[in-house]
């Protein structure tokens, strides 16, 4: 090739200077995403740190704050807020980048400076397949896509399911054999704007509330909820007031927050009592009715309760401007939280959207929820819509029915998997599991391929480009093995690694070898 | 300088030995070879009673048959951090006696264990399956020996045991009567810290959870052949826990056990309850009963005690029922209504029921559902395969416990029950002979009904524990160690031979301790950390042992002696942890990838290490002695080079193979999970060395420095990322490997500022200076 041997940047980009500082800061970049992983969850970590170009300053953040954490240094934990913050900017060079330059070093040293001999043959060789694999992990990161299948036994499923996308389907009969199905993404949801579509025949969508993450709540539930939660505050005001009281000696500021505990427990504890046994019944019952007279009604219900339980008249009474204030607190969260539709199953039975963290772990999914409204030939409905269930709700519009719902995204395939049998095997007397395994009948019409496989750890199914991994063996509520989720991976790119390896290996052999037989002639010379 | 012209000759000059000298290291291997030979000799009991022949009995733990040996060993392990439980030591005043005796005086406080000084002190002990067979069958006894390890000084405050139990430098250790008192609040506790993250508990929360877990083992144990019972209240009858004759009551079982079962399950058919939890309530009641002495023999006055006590406990239930969660309302309702139906019964059948439930169905209910051990071999007419069980048919091995609830049903007591019953009369009554009879019929029923693969299990496990062949190397290894840099002080050939002599046998004992553990197992030799700390220094060792046999310099030993007894230190500790072959759980369960990924990256660990230790000895011996000669130096950084390389092919393939293992099982062949990066940092640094070295970016010094890095990165790979917290395929946290971690970065981190020093700081320097500075790759 030619290249100017004196130009700067020619000899900056072959330079072996270059190749140990681009080492040693991926040595750093991996050593920090490594420790970033725990604060960030997983999937994140790996993507600040990895699959990008430059690392931004929250995503160091939590790798320090891990880093000091493992040297006994107690910090502020990350919150999902902070780490999904939009305002990030760079501050550390990222995997991508450090991946692009030592490309650009290798290929330019190569055509540089090298020069083809046998007794380096073997490091041309190792860094031939260097770059076959960086180029290979790069192929998948962009391409392979991953899914998973829920089975019980006697299922049939032609489809997979995202973990991470979620879509609004909207289905309808056509004729007895077919439907027609209308899936909106998520992401349309996460915006205000009305959605359309040829087959919906003029009907038209718009999303009024939408949550990353939310558990929806009946009454009941929203009311166990709020107590759980004034049991916990309790709870932990209480462990940290004995955490301090222990530790004896105290700073002015920590002294001053026991003092301040010893004075807030006591109604603490109260509300939590009151929660318990008294607001339940009254709650939900104001759920349903929406009485107006709600101290009165309390207050009565409470006397009564007093008198079947043998509690004093002035402990019963002291409870009041605790309860009084717990009452105003809740019909604040009532009401922030109370989401109000025309209707549907769901909305019947879910009255309230209680928000939660973005998960981030790599085992967690987040279950959206929206409030949606359906602008229809006749009239303009609102209904709530939840991936935490599967039910689906039948929207009418004149002569037309649509049948919703959010559920997680479908990949569908052209060949389907049947659960014949499952097994799932521990040692005996141990919680370890032994052994996973899935035996489903394989069925692709247009392969001609009907068989019996089985799916288990370390034996995968190879089937149209896709890999069935067995993933999970998860139990129903009565404790036998009922359902096998399987993880299905389409990965074009999957071989890359495998050549390249193999041709690394050779190389290293290879120039291994020729040193060590090098070595040994010098010695037998001296 | 001899040595470094000696390591440039092409054989060793024997000449250069002169005289008596020359036979010096055959001396040395004889006296060590005689030392292995006399470890390797099959076990013998001291005293009357067999231990031994228990101890090689077989039964079913965490999945794996092993004997009672390996149980004793491990729990005494997790518990007291040692294999032996003195019986003797210092009072507080200085006179040396038995633990009873001296605790009289002053109310137990200042006790302490042998110091290492009183040379003329041998304190009688137990060793683990003796300690084993009191936990099992005599708990009054046991409940007395000093085992249980507590060092957190606000732990101790605490728990008030600040000046009780028995010191060793700084390490206390308590009686399980002692720790009594705290069993149900360190239950509780752990509870709650088992909710926190590994990484985020502190210290003492750490110390706290270790505590209740051991006592929780140590309950467990106490459970599994007999039935024991707790005594968490305060006894006033001083009733003993353990069985006064378990044989005599297995007997009386079998034969009236029958009908009072089926009476009982009579009442619950009747009633509608759930005798589970009738079961329970009786065990609490039977506690309180027993403190005020032995049951009355009449039924009606039994029955008035009962109906008396369960009143009593239902009045205070009601009491705290304003008090109480919905949780806990729920089951004051079952409570209620269990009474109710109870107290409906006439007196008689009352005290007929309570029979049955003190005296059986609570007790080894109780047993069963705190039982760890598995010692009922499946009976050989309940096996629809015959009598063969040699593949090990380890799912249907069964606790003490239910065993017997089954077998009062049938009227039929089986025989290992049976006799485990005689082997506990005759340990509680001082009958040695009986007991060694009891044993011997059992083996011999084994050997019988179909059970010679687990007899012979145990056997040779048993075996394998008695002659320890780490421990043995990690000694022979450390001789090695102290004459090989012995040799450099006064540069004699006899030493280095002598090293180069012990290490060779070492390795040979290495080599069959992991021979044998593959076989025991079935498994390629790394499954788990402990097995990678013992095949590390296995690698390590080997080629330490072929650079001394090349370059004969005594470098090669001293790197391998110290590799060998630092790694076999460290699994020494891991072992702390339980069973050192513990079941693998499902993905891991291969041999093919554990025969390949994980022996090729312990390789690439080892002569990582390997290359650090010798860059180690570089930077010592030339900045504090005198003896490393250009040439020396030059060798030594041809060994590095040759290392480095070495460790770059096997921890890259390594690393490979376990992405393709990971493409295998989990769909993806690179997931950034903190092990693989770990193994990734490895790799990466073993290429920046050998980029550095090519680009003469660095000389032998720098070589040096970097490969002394190496040790940091690859502790951190080894240790470190399993102390995050996270990841598919960490081992679990290990705060205290953490520390330790810590102070090994810390220190090479100084050895680099020191061997970056100018040269002519070194000791060494002037003949550095003085030698061709021409770097030798």
């Amino acid at each position: 090739m030619a290249m100017n041997n004196n130009n700067i940047i020619v000899k900056l980009f072959t330079s072996l200077k270059l190749t140990v500082a681009l080492l040693a800061i991926s040595l750093a970049i991996v050593f920090l995403g490594t420790m970033a992983q725990e604060p960030l969850g997983q999937k994140i970590a790996v993507e600040r740190f990895f699959q990008s170009f430059f690392v931004d300053q929250v995503a160091m953040e939590a790798a320090y704050i891990k880093t000091v954490q493992i040297f006994g240094v107690a910090t502020e934990p990350l919150s999902p807020e902070r780490i999904l913050e939009a305002k990030r900017w760079p501050v550390f060079p990222g995997g991508y980048l450090i991946g692009v330059l030592l490309l650009i070093n290798l290929l330019s040293a190569h055509a540089q400076r090298f020069t083809f001999t046998w007794k380096k043959g073997g490091i041309f060789l190792t860094h031939i397949g260097i770059i076959l694999l960086l180029l290979g992990q790069l192929l998948t990161d962009l391409l392979s896509q991953e899914s998973f299948v829920h089975m019980e036994r006697g299922d049939r499923r032609h489809f997979s399911v995202s973990f991470d996308n979620n879509e609004l389907v909207l289905l309808s009969h056509v004729n007895a054999q077919s439907n027609r199905v209308v899936a909106i993404p998520e992401s349309l949801l996460e915006r205000t704007a009305e959605v359309t579509h040829p087959d919906l025949d003029g009907l038209k969508i718009r999303s009024l509330q939408h949550w990353v993450n939310a558990a929806p709540k009946s009454a009941r539930q929203f009311v166990d909820w709020f107590s759980e939660k004034q049991t916990d505050r309790f709870n932990d005001r209480e462990r940290r007031k004995v955490q301090l009281e222990k530790r004896g000696k105290l700073g002015k500021a920590e002294q001053a927050e026991l003092d301040q505990l010893t004075a807030d427990l006591p109604e603490l504890q109260q509300r939590q009592f009151f929660a318990q046994f008294f607001a339940r019944d009254f709650y939900i019952a104001r759920a349903k009715e929406e009485t107006a007279e709600e101290l009165k009604e309390l207050l009565e219900m409470f006397r009564k309760r007093v008198e079947e339980v043998p509690l004093s008249e002035a402990k019963a009474n002291s409870f009041k401007p605790a309860i009084l204030a717990m009452m105003k607190e809740w019909e604040a969260v009532a009401a922030r939280h109370a989401v109000k539709v025309d209707g549907g199953r769901l909305g019947d039975f879910y009255k309230f959207v209680v928000p939660l963290p973005p998960a981030l772990a790599s085992d967690q999914r987040n279950f959206p929820a929206a409030v949606i409204e359906i602008k229809g030939a006749t009239a303009s409905t609102k209904w709530l819509v939840t991936c935490q269930t599967e039910l689906t709700q039948r929207v009418d519009d004149g002569n037309k029915t649509y049948h919703i719902s959010l559920r997680p995204a479908r990949h569908y395939k052209e060949h389907s998997l049947s659960l014949v049998d499952l097994k799932y095997e521990k040692y005996a007397g141990t919680e370890t599991p032994k052994n996973f395994e899935s035996i489903v009948l394989l069925d692709d019409a247009k392969a001609n391929v009907q068989r019996k496989v089985s799916i288990s750890m370390n034996a995968p199914l190879r089937h149209d480009g896709l890999t069935y991994y067995q993933y999970q063996m998860n139990q129903n509520q009565l404790g036998s093995t009922s359902q096998t989720v399987l993880q299905v991976v389409r990965n074009p790119g999957w071989l890359t690694p495998y050549f390249a390896c193999l041709i690394v290996a050779l190389g290293l052999i290879y120039q291994f070898l020729i040193h060590l037989v090098g070595f040994a002639r010098k010695r037998r010379s001296t | 300088m001899n040595t470094d012209k000696v390591s440039d000759q092409k054989t060793p000059a024997p000449a250069a030995e002169q005289g008596w000298t020359r036979w010096l290291p055959w001396v040395v291997l004889i006296l060590a070879a005689l030392y292995i030979v006399g470890a390797a000799q099959p076990p013998k009991a001291k005293g009357d009673f067999d231990y031994v022949a228990f101890g090689r009995l077989p039964m079913l733990l965490n999945g794996r048959i092993k004997p009672l040996d390996t149980v004793a060993r491990t729990s005494l392990l997790q518990i007291a951090g040692q294999q032996k439980v003195p019986l003797e030591g210092n009072g507080p005043d200085r006179t040396w006696g038995e633990w009873d005796e001296l605790q009289k005086a002053d109310g137990g406080r200042g006790l302490y264990f042998r110091k290492w000084y009183q040379f003329g002190k041998r304190p009688k002990s137990l060793s683990s399956t003796p300690w084993l067979m009191e936990v099992l069958m005599r708990p009054d006894v046991a409940d007395t020996r000093f085992v249980f390890r507590v060092h957190h000084p606000e732990l101790l405050r605490e728990m008030g045991l600040e000046e009780k139990g028995v010191d060793q430098s700084g390490l206390r250790f308590y009686s399980f009567n002692q720790m009594r008192p705290h069993l149900l609040s360190l239950h509780r506790e752990k509870e709650r810290i088992g909710k926190i993250p590994d990484a985020q508990r502190n210290p003492y929360e750490q110390s706290k959870y270790k505590l209740a877990h051991v006592l929780e083992l140590y309950v467990q144990l106490r459970h599994s052949l007999q039935p024991n019972r707790l005594d968490l209240g305060p006894r006033a009858g001083g009733v003993p826990s353990g069985v006064a004759d378990y044989a005599a009551d297995l007997k009386q079982l079998a034969r009236d056990g029958k009908q009072q079962a089926a009476a009982f399950d009579q009442f619950i058919k009747e009633s509608g309850q759930h005798a589970g939890f009738f079961s329970t309530m009786f065990q609490h009641v039977g506690d309180r009963l027993l403190e005020q002495g032995a049951l009355p023999a009449e039924d009606e006055a039994l029955a008035a005690l009962l109906v008396k006590d369960l009143t009593a406990v239902r009045d205070g239930n009601r009491e705290r029922l304003p008090d109480m969660s919905p949780a806990e309302r729920e089951q004051y309702q079952q409570v209620e209504s269990a009474l109710a139906a109870f107290l409906t019964l006439d007196p008689s059948r009352q005290a007929g029921l309570a029979r049955h439930l003190l005296s059986v169905q609570s007790r080894y209910q109780t047993m069963d559902s705190r039982a760890n051990l598995l010692l009922i071999p499946p009976m050989p007419d309940d096996d629809h395969t015959g009598h063969d069980h040699s593949d090990g048919h380890t799912h249907s091995w069964t606790k003490t416990g239910a065993t017997v609830l089954t077998a009062v049903r049938t009227g039929k007591m089986p025989e290992p029950v049976t006799a485990y019953g005689a082997m506990s009369t005759a340990f509680v009554q001082g009958k040695p002979g009986d007991f060694n009879t009891a044993v011997l019929l059992y083996v011999s029923w084994l050997h019988g009904n179909g059970f010679q693969a687990a007899l012979d299990k145990g056997r040779k496990e048993h075996y394998f524990n008695h002659t320890a062949p780490f421990a043995r190397s990690m000694y022979l290894y450390l001789l090695a160690l102290l004459l090989a840099a012995f040799s450099w002080l006064n540069l004699s050939r006899w030493l280095m031979r002598s090293a180069f002599y012990l290490i060779g046998l070492a390795f040979l004992i290495h080599t069959a301790g992991l021979i044998a553990r593959m076989l025991l197992e079935g498994r390629p030799p790394v499954t788990n950390l402990y097995s990678s700390a013992v095949f590390v220094g296995w690698g390590s060792v080997l080629l330490g042992w072929i650079l001394e046999r090349v370059f004969r310099n005594g470098i090669g030993s001293c790197t391998a002696g110290a590799i060998g007894f630092t790694t076999l230190i460290i699994a020494d500790h891991l072992a702390l942890e339980g069973d050192t072959m513990e079941m693998m759980r499902a993905v891991l369960d291969t041999n093919f990838w554990l025969a390949t990924h994980v022996t090729c990256i312990t390789i690439g660990y080892a002569s990582t290490f390997l290359a650090g230790f010798l860059a180690l000895v570089y930077v010592l011996r030339g900045t504090l002695t005198r003896t490393l000669s250009a040439e020396t130096a030059q060798s030594l950084a041809r060994m590095v080079y040759g290392i480095v390389c070495f460790a770059m092919l096997f921890s890259f393939v390594g690393t490979v193979l376990g992405g393709i293992w990971a493409d295998q099982s989990w769909g993806r062949f690179w997931g950034w999970d903190a092990k693989e990066n770990g193994a990734l940092l490895i790799v990466i640094w073993n290429a920046l060395i050998l980029h550095c070295r090519w680009g003469r970016l660095v000389r032998d010094r720098g070589l040096m420095n970097l490969a002394i890095f190496g040790n940091v990165v690859t502790a951190w790979s080894w240790f470190g990322v399993n102390m995050l917290g996270i990841g598919l395929h960490s081992y679990g946290f290990m705060d205290e490997a953490f520390n330790t971690l810590k102070w090994f970065g810390f220190s090479h981190i100084l050895l680099i500022v020191v061997g970056s020093l100018p040269l002519h700081y070194w000791a060494s320097g002037k003949e550095l200076l003085a030698g061709p500075s021409q770097p030798s790759a």
